[in-house]
């Protein structure tokens, strides 16, 4: 059952499980415009079942090791559970109905304090929960709240009732680490007054065990160049210890004791990010702490001690992979890499000793568990399914595709092929947003398996320019806005059909961000391929991008925008021709456009410019606007109404029958019950 | 300080000499030197007295909107202006407070004998006391509303582009021959 609520002022926290009761005073707010209720239908079942909330969500352990504390959503309520796996406890902390408060994240402030960030219509609060133990079992607790627009930097988990959080005031960021007994009387402020201004132009604030900040990401938009300062342990003088190109990878990660070396993942020797360390005195790297053949060091885990990095992840063959540096935390995956489990495990959580771990597992058709490890014990324990539901569909299976593009780059793509009950399906053609740095996996997507579900097979191409495959290949990707990039979409949707494994005279292309653009102007060059374009969000006229605001008021932004898409002072002429509301006469197939109307990253004029030129030109053409919806989509509402309209320009425009429920159901399963809508008084 | 400001302000209110124009208005003809300027203005949650937009020093560029006499949602208003660039120089709020707009930051040209399209003056509140601004380029719904009430305007005064930065879509669209009426 789906409530939705449209204003509250005061609302309940309660303590399920617990004698006591308490009440957050939340600042009433106008709420978001919401849309009625959509009836339910083969489509609104089906795709609430795909983009509903996860079952379990951000599961954390305690300093500990004793507790695991997670986000469980049942129906239209999401509480934060407390799980006491040794004594058989499963505690209710605190429930909230969806829509009115949007708990975001968990952390352990201690082994007794859990800290919450929450959305309230639209503000980042932060509230604290404080477990009672008698005789080391949770029986009470209280909640209260920390303070608006607070952002977690360092639960400093080992340091007891104390954090370092990020407070936004007038827009610009403070650092305080705070006791969280009394956030108001005691407050220490991390960074001097005189260093403030430039805090306030930085991002990626690097702690330390003990919550001291230590190394600041400044970007510096008059120069054009991002700045790494620093300090060391027992010094407050900050010194500039990095300049370079603001598209450099320069990730400060670690400091080490001898105040003088950091580990950093970095990509400015070397064509790949690579985890290595950086000796701030001389400016130069020392030995490479790891790399991975052929794709990039995406992130690392540090351990809560602050004493060395844990992992690193990359990703290859599609495939988001743990990579562990030091023996002591391998024994977890060891553990999980059974045929019980059967997919690839993620370590996402360490107690302070690493002797407990929250581990992950997902495949591209299955979403995945959590598991807690306890390696004193030798033992694990199920946690939770993110989406237990799914499993009465058929989901696809994902498979890599590697193409050679006309240049010889290699381009390498994933097919979804939904269950043989659809033979020779139709292809829906997916290009990813971006399109610099951004990348598809083949790890789960619920856009994926929903049109795998609705028998489609799914076709996504990590084009040049892709994140992950190294700086060359993303530079190859500049400047090639309807040209190299969708030559390789091309390129690699040739390499499917030459599978005939699929029914090549039935393919459309969707794609959200640059993948709208990328299917608008792909409808254009390209009409005898696609049977129909579908586009949300999508840039329509390339030259509109240098008049959002954030282009306009940083030369940083500006500049990166000149280098992917073209300087309109010099390019103005290929920014036109290559621009989908210029060409909107050349299209020939069905169209599908649909936009957010309060996208701040692609304005909603590029959807009135291109509707407006559609039908100027009386093309087959239905529009979305989605209320509400920014640069994506957060209401389910919006989801329906997308994908309803999507799968209807599919069918419609490859002569396919309406979809059948039978064929979308694994073998024994039930159709889910329809949601019943139901609007709060 | 800020009384004079206030008064100051008034005194620029009664010295404007360019003029708002509504559809159902004549509109005067264009002398030598002279354009419109079409711009849009939404504020949200804002509350307002008006908003002036200047052309850099001298009274008779300047013009101030009230605001009880633009609507609550988004405002499309033609003026009548000397050729000369332009800015949006301050918003006066109920309150008596008033946020100043460096000549950079909101700027506009207008060209003689064009309807120019300054762009859409947005302003938004975060916070009781923190608003933010910004100028937008929602030229397709200006377009539309040219069409729609100066369409004999645009017949004898190209509509052109003129909020910062280059937007070939406005030529580009009115370079189009003109679609059949299917009334006819």
């Amino acid at each position: 059952m789906r409530r939705f609520l449209t204003s509250m002022a005061v609302f309940a926290l309660s303590a399920t499980g617990f004698a006591a009761e308490t009440v957050i005073e939340v600042q009433l707010a106008e709420p978001e415009e919401v849309e009625a209720a959509l009836a339910p239908s083969i489509h609104g079942t089906l795709v609430t079942e795909f983009f509903k909330h996860n079952q379990y969500w951000t599961p954390r352990i305690s300093p500990n090791g004793q507790l695991v504390v997670v986000l469980e959503t049942i129906d239209d309520v999401r509480e934060i559970v407390l799980l006491d796996f040794a004594n058989g406890r499963k505690l209710k902390l605190l429930a909230e109905k969806l829509r009115t408060l949007e708990i975001r994240s968990l952390y352990w402030i201690d082994n007794e304090h859990i800290a919450f960030t929450y959305d309230s219509y639209g503000q980042q609060r932060m509230g604290l929960i404080s477990l009672v133990f008698v005789d080391g079992i949770a029986t009470d607790l209280t909640v209260k709240v920390l303070g608006n627009d607070w952002y977690m930097l360092d639960p400093l988990p080992t340091v007891p009732n104390r954090a370092v959080v990020v407070v936004v005031r007038s827009g610009k960021p403070h650092i305080f680490k705070v006791d969280t007994e009394n956030p108001k009387e005691s407050v220490t402020r991390l960074i001097n007054s005189r260093f403030q201004n430039m805090i306030h132009k930085s991002t990626g604030w690097m702690t330390d065990a003990n919550g001291r900040v230590r190394a600041v990401t400044e970007y510096d938009h008059d120069k054009l160049t991002k700045i790494i300062w620093y300090r060391t342990d027992d010094s407050n003088k900050w010194r500039g210890i990095w300049k370079g190109d603001p598209a450099t990878i320069f990730v400060p990660l670690l400091a080490h004791p001898d105040n003088r070396s950091i580990t950093v993942i970095t990509n400015e020797k070397t064509d790949h990010a690579i985890l290595t360390t950086y000796n701030r005195v001389s400016g130069e790297y020392g030995e490479t702490l790891f790399n991975v053949d052929g794709a990039d060091v995406e992130s690392a885990e540090v351990n809560p001690a602050k004493t060395r990095v844990v992992s690193v992840t990359s990703v290859r063959n599609g495939i988001s992979e743990q990579h562990f540096l030091q023996d002591p935390t391998v024994a977890f995956p060891k553990l999980l890499d059974t045929q019980a489990y059967g997919s690839a495990p993620y370590v996402i959580d360490l107690s302070y000793d690493e002797r407990h771990a929250i581990v992950r597992t997902s495949t591209n058709d299955d979403p995945g568990e959590f598991f807690l490890f306890d390696t004193d014990k030798n033992l694990s324990y199920r946690i939770g399914h993110l989406r237990p539901w799914l499993s009465r569909f058929r989901l696809g299976k994902t498979r890599t595709i590697r193409t050679v593009a006309q240049d010889g780059l290699e381009i390498e793509s994933y097919l979804t092929i939904p269950d043989p009950v659809y033979e020779r399906p139709p292809l829906i053609v997916m290009p990813h947003g971006g399109p610099i740095s951004v990348r598809d996996t083949r790890d789960f997507d619920s856009t994926v398996q929903l049109f795998a579900t609705l028998g489609y097979a799914v076709l996504q191409t990590n084009y040049r320019g892709s994140g992950g495959f190294g700086k060359t290949f993303e530079s190859k990707g500049e400047r090639q806005w309807g040209r190299q990039i969708e030559d390789d979409i091309e390129a690699s949707l040739e390499s499917v059909v030459d599978l005939d494994i699929v029914d090549n005279t039935k393919v459309c292309i969707y794609g959200a961000s640059y993948g709208g653009y990328s299917a608008l102007i792909s409808a254009v060059r390209s009409p005898d391929l696609y049977k129909c374009a579908g586009s949300f969000a999508g840039v329509t006229d390339m030259s509109l991008l240098f008049h959002e605001f954030g282009v306009n008021h940083s030369n940083i932004i500006r500049k990166a925008v000149e280098r992917i898409v073209g300087d309109p002072g010099k390019d103005m002429d290929s920014l036109i021709e290559f621009s989908p509301v210029f060409n909107a006469e050349r299209i020939s197939v069905p169209v599908l456009l649909a936009h957010g109307d309060k996208d701040e990253t692609v304005d909603i004029e590029h959807f009135d410019r291109m509707k407006m030129m559609l039908e100027y030109y009386e093309k087959n053409a239905r529009y979305l606007v989605l209320k509400g919806e920014g640069h994506g989509t957060k209401y389910l509402n919006s989801d329906i109404r997308l994908f309803t309209a999507l799968d209807e320009l599919f069918r419609s425009a490859m002569d396919l029958p309406a979809p059948d429920k039978e064929s979308m159901l694994a073998p024994g399963a039930d159709w889910p019950e329809a949601e019943e809508e139901v609007t709060d008084q | 300080m800020l009384r004079i400001a206030i008064i100051f302000s008034s005194l620029i209110s009664l010295l404007a000499v360019s003029l708002s124009l509504r559809a159902d208005e004549h509109v005067p003809p264009l002398k030598d030197g002279e354009g419109y300027l079409l711009v849009g203005i939404s504020m949200n949650r804002i509350y307002f007295e008006s908003i002036k937009l200047d052309g850099g020093g001298s009274l008779i560029y300047a013009h101030t909107f009230d605001s009880e006499d633009l609507g609550d949602r988004v405002n499309y208003e033609l003026i009548k202006l000397p050729e000369g660039r332009y800015f949006w120089k301050f918003i006066m709020l109920a309150n008596n407070r008033r946020y100043e707009f460096g000549k950079k930051e909101f700027p506009m040209t207008v060209e003689a004998g064009r309807v120019n399209y300054g762009g859409l003056f947005f302003g938004q509140q975060l916070e009781r006391n923190r608003s933010y601004f910004k100028l937008l380029n929602r030229a397709t719904t200006a377009i539309k509303v040219a069409e729609e009430r100066y369409s004999d305007l645009l017949a004898r005064y190209p509509m052109r582009f003129g909020a910062p930065g280059d937007d070939p879509f406005v030529d580009y669209y009115f370079s189009l021959p003109p679609k059949d009426d299917p009334d006819e």
